[in-house]
Formats: C-alpha cells, structure tokens, sequence
C-alpha cells in the first residue's frame, strides 16, 4: 500500500541556516591568512625605570605583525595611528628572528653606553661593579629589543656619574634615540617617524636623533634626514637635535643649562 | 486538538534557537576569560584563536539577534491582540518601548510586565505569566548593568582588567539566558493561549495547524 510521508522541512532550520551564514562568513573572509607588519607610536620611558639616576628618557614604539583582517582591525582599535604594511606568511618568523637579533643588540648597546660612560667619568669604575650593573640594565630592559636605547642610557649613566640633572628639575623633557658604539658615535635606528609621533605626544622639548647624514650608507634616507624632514612637515612642537657622538649630546645638554 | 496559527510562531523558534547558540558562544568566550585570568600564557597558546573567532562569530550573531528580537516582539504583540482583545499594547508601541534610549529602562520592563500580567490573569498561562513577572527585575538590571560594565570596559584608554573581563562576561551571558528563558516561556504560554482560544468549529479548522506543526511547548 503506498504511503505519503510529509518531509517538509520546517521553516525556522531553514531561516536559522540562513541567517548564521552571515557570521560564519564575516569569520571565513576575517580569518583568511592576510599577513602585515604595523609600527604604532609607544612611550617614552625615563631611564630611571632602568635604575639609572638620570632624568633623560628613551623612546620605544610597538611594532608587530598581524595574521589576517581580524588582526589588524583589533590592533587598529588599540593604536589608531598603527601603519600597516603588506607582509608574506614568513613574517611571524621574521619578527621572532628580530626580536633575538634585537635582544642581543640591545645587550650591546648597553655594554657600549656603560663603557663610554666610564671613559668620560674621572673615576674608574671597579671591573665587578661594572658587570654587576651590565647585568641589572640588562635585567631591566629585557621587555624592550633593539639597540636604540643605547644614546639615552649614556646620557643617563653620565648624568648619574657626575650628579647632573639635564632636565633642569623636570623643567626639560629630553629624550631621544640612537645606538651607542664603542667609539662614542650615535648609530642610526629605524621607525623614526612613530619615534618623533611619539616624543611629540608626551610633550618632549629636545629630541636626539643620530646625526648620520654624512654616515648613512643605507637605502632611502638617513635619520636626520628624516627626522628634520618630519618635523617639518608634521609641525612638531618639539626640537630635533641630531648628534654624532655622545660628546656632542653632552654639549648640548651643558649649554641648556647654562 | 485544534490550535490558532501564531503569527510569533516560526520567529519564536528561530529566536530561540539563535539565542542558544548566542548563549553558548558567550558561555564559550566567558570560559576562555577565565583561562587568560589564570594563565596568559596558555591563554595565547591555546586559546586566543579560536575565541578570536568566537568573539567575531557571537558579534556579528548579537546584532542579528537583535533585529530578530525587534521583529518577533512585534509579532508576539500581533499575537497577544489577537488572543487577547482587551490586550492593549500595540505591536509598534512595544517596538518604541524597546528601541527608544533611555525610555527603553522603562519600555522593556513595561512589555513584559503587560505580556506577563495578560497570562498570570489565565489559569491555564498563569505559571508562565508569573515567571515572565519575575524575570523582569533581574533582565532589566542585568541590561543597564552589562551595557554600563560594557561601556565602561571599551572607553578605558588601558587594557581592561582581568575581573572586568569577567564581570562582563558573566553578565553578557546571563542577559542573553534571561531572553532565551523569556522567548521560552512566552512562546509556551502563547501556544497554551492559542491552543485554548481555538475552536474545534469545521469552519475554522481549516485555518489552524495539525499538532505536528504546532507549539514546541
């Protein structure tokens, strides 16, 4: 005997099914491999957070790499001003690389910045005093990589050896950026442009940059360049003073505070 | 047995079964704030991406919900007027009691006190109606207090902490759970309603629904 049986499908499953492509979609396209590194403007940090007794500050800036769409719209609403900036699937890699390579020119940086710092003091520092404070900065400054804090960290560490205060009594904010190398000079660095944003957000009136306009053997421009260039074009409040060597910084600083 | 045709009826089910998914989705986010509380580290590891993708997912769903929600208490008010003729809250008044700001702390509490009131009045819907009651109190101040902690936590210029996080989360999904209960309970009492308004009259059994096709009461 033939039977009919009703196999309607109820109209709520179909509705249902309908309506949740639209997430599941949004999801597949937000999700899809879209690789890009951002630098966003950071902070500046006075040197004493790296327990040294100078009033000067180092500047860093967050720089990162994003995964796909969702990524990058969630970092957008942390730092607005992020600058993207297209990458391949290798970039994760490539930042961890940086990172590491980063670490450990930091680590030079600092040896060098306690060195020159030495040389300038009339004193001679003891040889177990002087690794014992290698060890702390290097402690101190684990959660930051690169080797721009190195101009900064000199200028601190001198203040701190001959009891002087560049700032004036917090009259100046000074902060800057630049590797110290063994021969006193100021190493160029990158993301000069979040650098200069940043500074300017935190109200700093001088700003080192390294003086390497004779000395940038790089492709595009040099940071002094750069940084003049910016400042112009930005109108930033803040002076840009670029510096070859660590003596020419000091200089400065001496004659502010005439 | 004989039954009305709901108007609220397939959108019922549909909200329902949205709200279920909305509620385990937030349930799901509220479980991987607990493990970032306890652990960050096995929070990046093991569990950013997928509630990457359920935070997005549970977002986009949420505003869907959303305009579900205003067209089924719509129709539920269609259907309230026809069972009920003395019923008398018009379906657009219960939409602007809904969506007006701030008029709304009154207006949400106000169409579900009516809707629950109109079924307490009836025995069969009574134990439905004083549910629906007592549910308004804890809905509403679950409503101001996760919009406030919402808002509170996205205008803060730093990370928001760890205990917000969580605030937010256990309120979030039990907002969400007080509207599925809701949806639960007025559509049983409706189908209840209509079940009892039906006549078993020929002329108007061709206008209603075999049981199969009926309430999910």
């Amino acid at each position: 005997m033939p039977t009919t049986r009703n196999r309607r499908i109820r109209p709520e499953f179909v509705i249902v099914s309908l309506l949740l492509l639209i997430p599941l979609g949004a999801v597949i396209y937000c999700f899809q491999p879209r690789y890009a590194t951002f630098s966003a403007p950071g902070e500046i940090l006075s040197v004493r957070e790296l327990g040294v007794n100078g009033s000067v500050h180092f500047c860093y800036v967050r720089e990162g790499v994003v995964r796909n769409l969702y990524e990058r719209w969630s970092v957008r609403q942390a730092f607005p001003e992020a600058v993207f900036a297209p990458a391949d699937a290798s970039a994760p890699d490539d930042l961890k690389w940086m990172e590491e390579e980063g670490a450990e020119l930091r680590d030079d940086t600092i040896l060098h910045a306690l060195s020159v710092a030495e040389e300038m003091d009339e004193e001679t520092w003891e040889e177990e005093e002087k690794a014992n404070r290698l060890e702390q900065l290097i402690e101190k400054s684990g959660e930051y990589y690169g080797d721009s804090l190195g101009l900064m960290l000199a200028i601190g560490l001198f203040e701190e050896s001959g009891n002087e205060d560049f700032s004036d009594g917090g009259f100046y904010i000074i902060s800057g950026t630049g590797t110290m190398e063994a021969d006193h000079t100021v190493g160029s660095v990158g993301a000069i442009r979040d650098k200069l944003l940043t500074a300017e957000r935190h109200g700093v009136d001088y700003f080192f940059v390294p003086g390497d306009r004779d000395r940038f053997f790089y492709e595009g421009t040099g940071n002094e360049e750069e940084a003049l260039h910016l400042a112009e074009e930005l109108g930033l409040r803040l002076e840009v003073v670029p510096v070859d060597t660590l003596e020419e910084a000091i200089n400065f600083l001496q004659r502010l505070n005439e | 047995m004989l039954m009305k045709k709901l108007y609220s009826e397939v959108l019922s089910n549909v909200f329902k079964f949205l709200l279920a998914i909305l509620v385990s989705l937030s349930t799901l986010n509220l479980l991987g704030t607990i493990v970032y509380s306890v652990s960050e580290n096995a929070y990046i590891d093991y569990v950013y991406d997928l509630n990457a993708i359920i935070s997005l997912f549970a977002t986009i769903l949420y505003y869907i919900v959303l305009v579900v929600y205003l067209v089924w208490i719509y129709r539920v008010h269609m259907d309230m007027q026809s069972l009920f003729p003395f019923f008398s809250r018009s379906p657009g008044m219960a939409l602007a009691c809904n969506m007006i700001p701030f008029f709304n702390i009154y207006g949400i509490p106000s169409v579900f006190i009516r809707i629950g009131r109109q079924f307490d009045g009836t025995p069969s819907t009574s134990r439905q109606g004083k549910f629906i009651i007592g549910m308004v109190a804890p809905l509403i101040l679950l409503y101001i207090s996760t919009t406030a902690v919402n808002r509170f936590a996205t205008g803060l210029d730093t990370e928001p902490s760890t205990t917000l996080l969580l605030v937010s989360g256990v309120l979030t999904t039990a907002l969400y759970a007080s509207y599925l209960t809701l949806c639960v309970q007025i559509s049983k009492a409706l189908a209840r309603s209509a079940r009892q308004t039906a006549s078993p009259a020929p002329d108007l059994a061709d206008t209603a629904s075999p049981p199969s096709t009926g309430s999910p009461a």
